[in-house]
């Protein structure tokens, strides 16, 4: 179920609505993606449930969710002298999570399964996030610790303690390419037997050869996945794998499968 | 085919050889201008042959990776031992010569002390160790692969090492909009081959493993020009006028990978660098940074 989920978000993500038209080619006739694209949006991930079965806003519903849902960091209510405060002290200029809803005015960037949740994680994986959360729970005993901006417990054991984020590893928008607090921008080059994405937030790259080798072997795992892409039309499909189990969407684990 | 054309087929094919080679050197272009219907055999493959784009510049997609131990010393150098005696064989620094225009990066007095005590620190100091993002040219000549993923009006170059890379944009008439690790790279053609304007440094990178370095004045000139369809001739110009008493080149085959399965893995250095890095804050057992 996650698999198809995903899949469907990528795209959503992705493909502009205007784009099913008048698309500028490539010389070998597929669609041309090449440019600059960000993502940024205030479309919630998940529908909230006070929008239950509803898929769509109306124009002038979208345009009151954009007036209420302006992300303002600069009333947030630090404490002055905590770890928080240190650790979260950007302001609104360093903050660009966009200010409108997606051009189709969904109510979530999650369109199927059609409530717009994420369907439950496993009882197997539930209980493994639970461990892993009471270590940190535990870790954060010792004086001095309270929850940071990336709700990460400090301070840590040592540098793999802290969040992959602040380890410039990877802000977890990647693979699948979210929205999230800034930086929500792409580069896309295109060739016939290759697509690179150079994702602006901690330059991380997919690199996606439009090729039929198999994945990597399952052993071999990497931050960003191994990407084998093909083309469906005018849709070019991202399939991949090889995920480690440190990076984690939305609870999934190393064998997340994104189409 | 015209002389002018004969003589820039020469000089393409000549570009690399050897100093001490020069009289062979003259002697094979005088052959090759008496006899034109052997140029295309005798020198680098003709470029006409080799693929292209759809808009007509020659396709420099695929993986490529210098051959060279220019990483660990621009210079021509012997081998020394390495920093730890138990890797033995594994760890020690290969010899290799020189890939300097001339043999000698021109140093002026003050950088040229600041060299040798970088060397000295190498085994620390030196900004690969940390995974840093590696600069340019230093990028080209890593020991791992790189890919050139070529758009009409973008260039990506994505590096395995550290997941670095860089975009080249074509023509660009902007300016860069602040100094950076990779630089800002605007590419142009001039004829079939890419040049590439490096500037917007800053000052944290080496040329190498011994130590070479540069200022945030560095600016770098590339030039890719294919020898055949699977080997392009890099050469790099290096202007720093802080740090170096005039400009100087660098200059190597790069080879592509030919492998059927070839494709870029991710070497992401940072956890094992952050140990070097950070290890003398972690926590004592029972202790209590």
């Amino acid at each position: 179920m996650s698999l198809r989920l995903i899949g469907v978000l990528a795209v959503a993500a992705w493909i502009p609505t205007s784009a099913q038209n008048g698309v500028p080619r490539a010389a070998d006739g597929h669609p041309d993606l090449s440019g600059v694209w960000t993502n940024k949006t205030v479309t919630p991930f998940e529908r909230p449930r006070d929008l239950a079965g509803k898929e769509f806003f109306t124009e002038q519903e979208a345009a009151e969710y954009e007036k209420t849902h302006v992300f303002d960091v600069d009333k947030r209510d630090n404490i002055r002298g905590t770890n928080r405060d240190v650790a979260s002290a950007y302001n609104s200029f360093w903050w660009d999570p966009g200010t409108k809803v997606a051009k189709t005015r969904r109510t979530s960037i999650v369109i199927d399964p059609p409530d717009g949740r994420i369907p439950p994680l496993t009882a197997e994986r539930q209980k493994q996030l639970q461990e892993m959360a009471e270590a940190r729970r535990r870790r954060c005993e010792k004086p001095g610790c309270e929850p940071e901006n990336s709700g990460q417990l400090g301070p840590a054991d040592g540098p793999e303690d802290r969040p992959l984020m602040e380890r410039c590893l990877s802000f977890g928008n990647a693979a699948p390419m979210v929205s999230s607090a800034y930086n929500n921008n792409y580069e896309i080059v295109q060739t016939p037997g290759f697509v690179g994405i150079d994702i602006e937030m901690v330059h991380q790259m997919r690199r996606i050869p439009i090729d039929q080798t198999p994945h990597l072997p399952s052993h071999v795992r990497e931050w960003v996945g191994d990407s084998r892409g093909h083309w469906e039309g005018d849709t070019l499909v991202v399939d991949t794998t090889n995920f480690n189990n440190l990076e984690s969407f939305r609870g999934s684990d190393e064998n997340l499968h994104l189409i | 085919m015209g002389i002018a054309q004969k003589e820039k087929d020469c000089e393409k094919c000549m570009r690399y050889s050897n100093p001490l080679e020069e009289p062979m050197r003259v002697w094979i272009c005088a052959w090759i201008l008496a006899l034109p219907w052997i140029t295309p055999q005798l020198c680098a493959q003709s470029t006409a042959s080799l693929p292209r784009t759809a808009d007509g510049k020659l396709d420099l997609n695929g993986i490529w990776q210098a051959m060279n131990t220019a990483d660990w010393d621009l210079e021509t150098h012997g081998s020394v031992p390495g920093p730890v005696s138990s890797l033995g064989a594994i760890g020690a620094v290969p010899p290799g010569e020189g890939v300097v225009e001339g043999g000698t990066i021109p140093y002026l007095p003050a950088a040229a002390a600041r060299q040798k005590e970088n060397y000295q620190r190498r085994w620390t100091d030196d900004p690969e160790i940390k995974c840093f993002m590696p600069g340019l040219p230093r990028a080209t000549y890593l020991p791992y692969p790189f890919q050139i993923v070529q758009g009409a009006n973008t260039i990506l170059i994505t590096y395995a090492y550290a997941g670095a890379v860089r975009t080249v944009r074509m023509g660009h008439p902007g300016k860069s909009p602040t100094d950076s690790w990779m630089g800002w790279s605007v590419g142009h053609w001039e004829g079939d081959t890419l040049v590439i304007d490096v500037t917007s440094f800053n000052d944290q990178t080496w040329f190498d493993r011994a130590g070479n370095f540069h200022s945030d004045a560095l600016h770098v000139v590339e030039r890719y020009t294919p020898r055949g369809p699977d080997i392009l001739d890099y050469e790099a110009s290096i202007e720093d006028p802080k740090v170096f008493s005039r400009p100087w080149k660098i200059g190597m085959p790069l080879y592509r990978h030919v492998e059927k399965n070839a494709h870029l893995m991710e070497y992401q250095c940072i956890p094992y660098a952050e140990d070097v890095l950070y290890g003398h804050l972690r926590r004592a057992e029972g202790g209590s940074k």
